[in-house]
C-alpha cells in the first residue's frame, strides 16, 4: 500500500501527465497520417527524452506507442490506408464499414476494443510480469519456429476463397524478406549487384508502399474512370450507423475476449509483433463467427478482434523489456535506449532496486490508457472532419507524406524508391485480385521462421524430431496441421458444391 | 477480363518470373557449404512455392476458360495510373537536385491535377504552404534535415550575397 | 474571400523567405557553418546510437552548430558506413563507428571499403565481450567450464551473432584451448541472451556488459570469462581470458570517424571538439548512468587500432 502511495506521488506530477498527453496526441496524429508511423515517432522523440526525467520520458514514449497503435486504425478505417502495420487487419473490415457509411461506428468500436485490450494488457503486466517472463523464457528456438509456422496459417484464414492467391502473396512476402544479408551467416542474398540491396528491403518501405501508395494509385484510377472527383466518405444519417449499440457490443464481445489474451500472449513473446497478433485474432474471429461470410464485407467482429489484439500487445510487450531487458521490436528497443541513458538497466534487478519507479510507471500505464480513451473520444470529430478534405488535396498529401516519412525514417533515397516499388507491386496485386495482407504476414514471419529453424537444427544436431519432442512446439505443430487440413478440406467442399 | 482469364495471366506471369528467379538464385546467394540449410534454402523454397502455386493458377484459369463470370474487379486500366507512377518517380529523383521543398511543391501540383483538382488557388496555396511547413516541422521539432538540392546552391548564393 | 487568399499567399511567401534565410548561412567561410549530420549505421536505441547521440549533443554545443543524428541501417552497418564514404567530403557527414561495421564488414566480404578509407576523429568508449552461462550448468566457473568442455567435445553450445566480435572471441578461445563449442547463431544479444536464460544453450557470448548486467546481479546468469586486457570493475571476480592462459581480447569500441579526403583543418576542428567533449561533465554523467566505459584515444591512435585489428581479424577468420 505504501508503495502504491509513493508511486502515485511520483507519477502524479504535472510534467509526467503533460508528457503523457503530448505523447498520446503526437502518437495518434502521427499514427493516423499515412507514411509517418510509430517507430519513426518514437525514434524522433528519443533524444527529447534525454532532457526529461526518466518517468516523464518513458511516459511520453508509452503515450506515443499506445496512441500510435490506435491512431493507425483511424486512417485504415477512413481511407483504407493503415497508418501502422498493426492496423493492416483493421483496414479490411473497417474500411468496408466506412464505405457503407458506418465510419462512425467503426471508429468508435475501434476505440472501445483498443482501450479494453490495452487496459487488460496493462493489468496483466502489473500483476503477472514475473510469471509471464518465466513462461516467455521457456520459448526456445523450436517453440519459436512452431509458433511462427502456426502464425503463417492465418494467411489461409485471411485470404478466404482466394487461397491460392493468398499463398502466393505470402510466399512472395517471405521471398522479399530474404533480400539482403541473411540473418545467420551474414551472406549476401539476391542483391543483384546493387549495393543498397545488401541492406535488405526495409519493412517500413513495404508497409508504406504496399498499403498507402497502392491505395493512392487505385484512387487515381477511380477518378480517371468516373471522370469526377469521388469526394470523401458518405456518412450515414441513421444514428445506429454512427453509434456502437448494446446489440453490437454483445456481438463483438467474444471476439474481444479472444483477441485480448491473444494479443497479450504475442506481446509477451519477443519478436512477433502487433500486426501478427491482429491478423491471428481476426482469423480466429472469422473461424468462430456465426457469420464468417460477412468478414471482408464490413464485419464489426473483424474490426473488434483486430483492434483489441493489436492494442493488447502494447502492455505485455513491456514484460520482456522490463523483466528481462529484452526488446521485442523496434519500439521497445528504443525504449531500452531511453532507459539506459537514465541509468535504469532493465532486468530482474530493476524491480528490486527501482521498485518505486516501476510502481509509478505501472500506475502511469493505467493513467495513459484512461487518458487515451478521453483523447480518442474528443479527437474523433476532428479526424472525421480531416477526411472531409477533398480527395484532390488529401491523396497528393498522402503521397508526399509517404515519401517524406520513408525519407526521414531511413534517411535514404534508395529506400524511398523501394517504397515506390512496393506501391506499384501492391497496385498490381490489387488489380489481379491478390490481397496485400498475406504479403505483409509473409514478410514479417519469413525471417522468424528461418532463424528459429536453423537455430533449432543446430541445437538438435539436425534432428527434425526436436519439434515434436518438446510439448509446446508439438502443440503448435499439431494446431498448424489441423488448420491446414481443415482449410483445404473446406475449400475442397466448396469447390465440389459449386461444381454439382 | 473474366476470373479465368485473370487467373491465367497472373499465373503465367508469376510462373515465368519464379522460374527465372530459380535459375538466378544460385548465382545471387553466396552459399556456405555444410549445414542442412544454407542461406539459399529459404529463397529457393519460397520461389518453388510460388512456381507451383502459379502453375495451379494457370491450370485453374485454363479449366474454367469457357466461363465468363465477372470478377468484380474493374477491367479498367487507366493511363493516368502510369502517369502518377511517373510523377512519383520523377519527384523522388528530383529531390537531391532541386531540394525537398521545390520538388515537393512541383509533385504536389502535378498530383493534385491528376487527382482531378482544377481549383488553381487551392493548388497554388497547398504547393506553397505544405512543403515549407513540413520541412520546418522536421527541422525545428526533431532536428531532421531534409535534403537541400545541389542545383539550388547557386540560386541560394544569389540570395545570400 | 479575396482577402483570405491574399493572407494565405503572404504567409506562404514569408515561409519561403524564411527558408532562404535559413539556408543562406551555408556560404559563410568558417567550419562548421551549418548543421552537421552524424550517421549511425545501427538501429535507434542501441549502444552505438546512444553513445552517438550523447556525443553529438555535447559536440554540437561546443561547435555551436546543431548535430542531427540519422540511423542508416542495413547490411550489418555496411550501408551507413558506405554512405558516409560516398557523401561530399566537406566534413558535414560524420560516422559513428564500431568494429562491426568498419572492421569486420571488410574482413568478411567485399563491402566496398576498407578501414583505412576513413580518418579517425577519436575513440569514445569501449565495452567488453563476456562469456556467461546460466546457473544450472555442470560447471560453476571458467576453469571447470573448460574442463567440462574438453571432456565433452561438441556438447557445449553457445549463442551469439555470427561473424562479429562475440563469435570471434568464443571461437578464438575454443581454438586456443582446444575446445569444440557448438555455435547457435543469433540475430543479436536480444536473441542470444534469452536462449541462455531459458537453458536452451549452455553459454552466451554477449557483446556488452549491459545486456547481461541485470541478470548477473539477480544471479540468473554467471559471467565466466571477460575478453579484455584486464578485469572490469563491474565484474571484479571474473577472470580475463589471458589470466586463464588464452590471450583473447575483444573490445567493441565506439568512436567517431570521417571519410578520407575531408580537409585536414576540418578534421582538426572535429578532433578538438571531441577531445573537449569527452572531458565534459555531461558526458561523464551519461557514461556513469548508462554504465558506458569511456576510453578516449585521439584520431591517429584510433587509426592505428583499426589497422592492427583489421589484420588480426583477417588472420583469425582465414583460419
Amino acid at each position: 500500500m505504501d508503495q502504491i502511495l509513493t508511486g502515485l506521488e511520483l507519477i502524479l506530477q504535472v510534467q509526467n501527465i503533460a508528457m503523457m498527453i503530448i505523447g498520446l496526441i503526437v502518437g495518434i496524429v502521427i499514427g493516423a497520417i499515412p507514411g509517418l508511423n510509430v517507430p519513426l515517432a518514437v525514434a524522433l522523440a528519443l533524444p527529447f527524452t534525454f532532457q526529461l526525467s526518466p518517468l516523464a520520458g518513458l511516459s511520453m514514449l508509452v503515450g506515443i506507442y499506445k496512441g500510435g497503435t490506435y491512431g493507425g486504425s483511424i486512417s485504415a478505417i477512413l481511407i483504407n490506408v493503415p497508418g501502422t502495420p498493426a492496423a493492416a487487419a483493421t483496414a479490411i473490415d473497417g474500411n468496408a464499414m466506412a464505405r457503407q457509411g458506418k465510419a462512425g461506428k467503426a471508429l468508435k468500436l475501434s476505440i472501445y476494443a483498443s482501450i479494453f485490450g490495452e487496459l487488460v494488457s496493462d493489468i496483466v503486466l502489473i500483476l503477472a510480469a514475473a510469471q509471464i517472463a518465466r513462461f516467455a523464457l521457456s520459448f526456445g528456438p523450436p517453440e519459436f519456429f512452431a509458433l511462427a509456422l502456426f502464425s503463417l496459417t492465418i494467411i489461409g484464414l485471411v485470404s478466404g476463397s482466394g487461397l491460392t492467391r493468398g499463398a502466393i502473396a505470402g510466399a512472395l512476402g517471405v521471398l522479399l524478406s530474404t533480400v539482403g544479408l541473411d540473418p545467420i551467416e551474414g551472406e549476401v542474398r539476391l542483391a543483384f549487384g546493387i549495393y543498397e540491396l545488401t541492406g535488405g528491403l526495409k519493412f517500413i518501405a513495404l508497409i508504406i508502399g504496399a498499403f498507402a501508395i497502392s491505395e493512392a494509385l487505385v484512387q487515381v484510377e477511380k477518378i480517371a474512370r468516373d471522370r469526377l472527383i469521388v469526394n470523401v466518405l458518405e456518412f450515414s444519417d441513421r444514428p445506429q450507423d454512427n453509434q456502437v449499440t448494446m446489440a453490437d457490443l454483445k456481438k463483438v464481445f467474444p471476439s474481444i475476449l479472444r483477441g485480448t489474451p491473444l494479443g497479450i500472449f504475442i506481446g509477451a513473446i519477443p519478436g512477433i509483433g502487433s500486426s501478427i497478433a491482429a491478423f491471428l485474432s481476426y482469423g480466429l474471429a472469422k473461424k468462430f463467427s456465426k457469420e464468417p461470410e460477412k468478414f471482408g464485407e464490413g464485419s464489426i467482429e473483424g474490426v473488434a478482434a483486430a483492434e483489441s489484439a493489436n492494442n493488447a500487445v502494447t502492455g505485455s510487450t513491456l514484460i520482456p523489456l522490463l523483466t528481462l531487458g529484452i526488446p521485442g521490436d523496434v519500439i521497445t528497443a528504443i525504449m531500452l535506449g531511453a532507459l539506459t541513458v537514465h541509468g535504469l538497466i532493465p532486468g530482474p534487478t530493476l524491480f528490486q532496486q527501482q521498485g518505486d519507479f516501476i510502481t509509478a510507471f505501472f500506475i502511469g500505464m493505467l493513467i495513459v490508457s484512461c487518458l487515451h480513451f478521453v483523447i480518442a473520444i474528443i479527437g474523433l470529430p476532428l479526424f472525421i472532419r480531416a477526411v472531409r478534405v477533398p480527395h484532390g488535396i488529401l491523396f497528393p498529401l498522402v503521397v508526399v507524406f509517404c515519401v517524406t516519412g520513408t525519407l526521414v525514417a531511413t534517411s535514404s533515397l534508395f529506400d524511398v524508391f523501394v517504397m515506390l516499388f512496393f506501391g506499384i507491386l501492391g497496385y498490381f496485386m490489387v488489380k489481379f485480385g491478390f490481397q496485400i495482407a498475406p504479403l505483409l504476414i509473409g514478410f514479417i514471419l519469413g525471417p522468424l521462421v528461418e532463424v528459429s529453424l536453423r537455430q533449432s537444427l543446430v541445437i538438435s544436431d539436425n534432428s527434425w524430431m526436436v519439434f515434436l519432442t518438446r510439448p509446446v512446439s508439438a502443440i503448435f505443430i499439431l494446431l498448424t496441421l489441423v488448420i491446414v487440413v481443415h482449410t483445404i478440406w473446406q475449400r475442397y467442399k466448396e469447390v465440389s458444391v459449386n461444381e454439382n | 477480363m473474366s476470373q479465368a482469364k485473370l487467373d491465367f495471366v497472373a499465373g503465367l506471369t508469376l510462373f515465368c518470373l519464379a522460374g527465372l528467379l530459380l535459375i538466378l538464385i544460385p548465382g545471387q546467394v553466396e552459399t556456405t557449404e555444410g549445414d542442412t540449410l544454407t542461406p539459399a534454402s529459404l529463397p529457393k523454397i519460397a520461389t518453388t512455392f510460388i512456381l507451383l502455386l502459379a502453375a495451379a493458377l494457370v491450370i485453374q484459369g485454363y479449366l474454367h476458360r469457357r466461363e465468363d463470370g465477372e470478377t468484380g474487379l474493374s477491367n479498367y486500366f487507366s493511363v493516368y495510373v502510369f502517369v502518377a507512377i511517373g510523377v512519383m518517380f520523377i519527384y523522388v529523383s528530383l529531390i537531391p537536385y532541386l531540394g525537398y521543398v521545390p520538388s515537393t511543391a512541383l509533385a504536389l501540383a502535378a498530383l493534385m491535377f491528376l487527382y482531378g483538382n482544377r481549383n488553381l488557388t487551392q493548388i497554388v496555396l497547398v504547393c506553397l504552404v505544405a512543403p515549407p511547413l513540413i520541412l520546418l516541422f522536421f527541422r525545428y521539432t526533431m532536428l531532421v534535415l531534409l535534403p537541400q538540392g545541389t542545383l539550388m546552391e547557386p540560386v541560394l548564393k544569389l540570395f545570400a550575397s | 474571400m479575396f482577402k483570405r487568399i491574399n493572407r494565405g499567399i503572404l504567409f506562404a511567401s514569408s515561409l519561403v523567405l524564411a527558408m532562404v534565410a535559413m539556408t543562406g548561412d551555408i556560404f559563410a567561410q568558417s567550419y562548421p557553418s551549418k548543421p552537421i549530420t552524424f550517421v549511425v549505421p545501427w538501429g535507434a536505441g542501441g549502444r552505438t546510437d546512444i553513445v552517438g547521440r550523447m556525443v553529438s549533443n555535447v559536440m554540437g554545443s561546443i561547435l555551436n552548430q546543431p548535430i542531427a543524428v540519422v540511423n542508416r541501417t542495413g547490411g550489418r552497418g555496411a550501408v551507413g558506413t558506405k554512405f558516409v564514404l560516398d557523401a561530399p567530403k566537406d566534413g558535414y557527414t560524420v560516422l559513428v563507428t564500431t568494429p562491426g561495421n568498419q572492421i569486420l564488414g571488410p574482413v568478411h566480404r567485399d563491402v566496398g571499403f576498407v578501414p583505412s578509407d576513413f580518418r579517425g576523429i577519436g575513440r569514445v568508449a569501449v565495452g567488453s565481450v563476456i562469456l556467461a552461462s546460466n546457473t544450472k550448468q555442470p560447471f560453476t566457473d571458467a576453469k571447470s567450464m573448460i574442463t567440462y568442455a574438453k571432456s565433452n567435445p561438441g556438447k557445449v553450445t553457445y549463442s551469439g551473432v555470427k561473424n562479429v566480435l562475440p563469435w570471434l572471441a568464443a571461437e578464438a578461445l575454443a581454438g586456443k584451448a582446444g575446445l569444440q563449442f557448438k555455435h547457435v547463431p543469433a540475430k543479436g544479444d536480444a536473441d542470444a541472451v534469452p536462449m541462455a536464460l531459458g537453458g536452451h544453450v549452455n553459454l552466451v557470448s554477449a557483446s556488452s556488459l549491459n545486456s547481461i548486467a541485470s541478470h548477473v546481479s539477480a544471479g540468473t546468469l554467471k559471467p565466466l570469462i571477460v575478453f579484455a586486457d584486464q578485469r572490469i570493475k563491474e565484474l571484479p571476480d571474473t577472470p580475463t581470458a589471458s589470466e586463464l592462459g588464452y590471450a583473447v581480447t575483444a573490445s567493441p569500441w565506439t568512436g567517431i570517424a570521417v571519410a578520407k579526403g575531408v580537409p585536414e583543418d576540418r578534421i582538426q576542428v572535429l578532433r578538438d571538439a571531441l577531445k573537449k567533449a569527452v572531458e565534459t561533465k555531461s558526458i561523464k554523467n551519461f557514461a556513469k548512468a548508462s554504465k558506458t566505459t569511456l576510453s578516449y584515444i585521439d584520431g591517429p591512435e584510433f587509426e592505428k587500432q583499426w589497422d592492427s585489428e583489421f589484420s588480426t581479424f583477417k588472420s583469425v577468420v582465414k583460419k
